[in-house]
């Protein structure tokens, strides 16, 4: 379970590429709801790797967050692009 | 002989979620960068979150893992739909992008 750990770390940071070097604006976006589905996975197994049943909650309320967030990003750049 | 079913879940689990990443790194279009992230990232949490829940083997995880599975099943797609109609202008022409 400690290497499922691991592993999970090693693909939250190389999904970081697209979200540090994406070449737009929508790239950017899509890095970060691969990255927030990956750590909605780490919660998970953080949690039943130390019996810990908050941060199975905390998962799911990061998910919720998660996407309310990406909406938000998103319908302010419409705004933003509208205004012009 | 649970404990091999949930690693076999765990690990095609991890295995997809590999690929959905490598894929977001080296496809050159945004399109098929949609496409690599929203259905390895979805198939890859559904089999990862199922096999966590036969390594747990108690009912309570095993539910709360059921509603985070249902919610991003949902949502997934909907977000990268959402980036898509963003990228496409809402008119179905492409728009051009501006550096700021």
């Amino acid at each position: 379970m400690p290497a499922v750990l691991i592993t999970l770390i090693i693909l939250f940071i190389m999904s970081m590429y697209r979200l540090i070097a994406g070449p737009s604006f929508q790239d950017r976006l899509l890095g970060l709801s691969l990255i927030s589905t990956e750590l909605v996975l780490i919660l998970c197994v953080i949690g039943v790797y130390f019996d810990r049943s908050f941060y199975i909650d905390i998962a799911m309320v990061y998910a919720l967050l998660a996407f309310g967030e990406i909406t938000a990003f998103i319908k302010v750049h419409h705004w933003r692009n509208r205004q012009k | 002989m649970s404990t091999v079913i949930a690693w076999i879940f765990i690990i095609s689990g991890l295995v997809i979620v590999f690929f959905g990443a490598l894929g977001t790194i080296i496809l050159p279009d945004l399109f098929q960068r949609f496409h690599a992230s929203t259905k390895c990232g979805v198939s890859g949490t559904f089999s990862l979150l199922i096999g966590l829940a036969v390594y747990s083997a108690s009912v309570e995880y095993s539910m709360k893992f059921l509603v985070i599975v249902l919610f991003i099943i949902i949502t997934t797609p909907l977000v990268a739909h959402m980036l898509a109609l963003s990228k496409m202008g809402y008119s179905g022409t492409e728009e051009k992008e501006e550096e700021q």
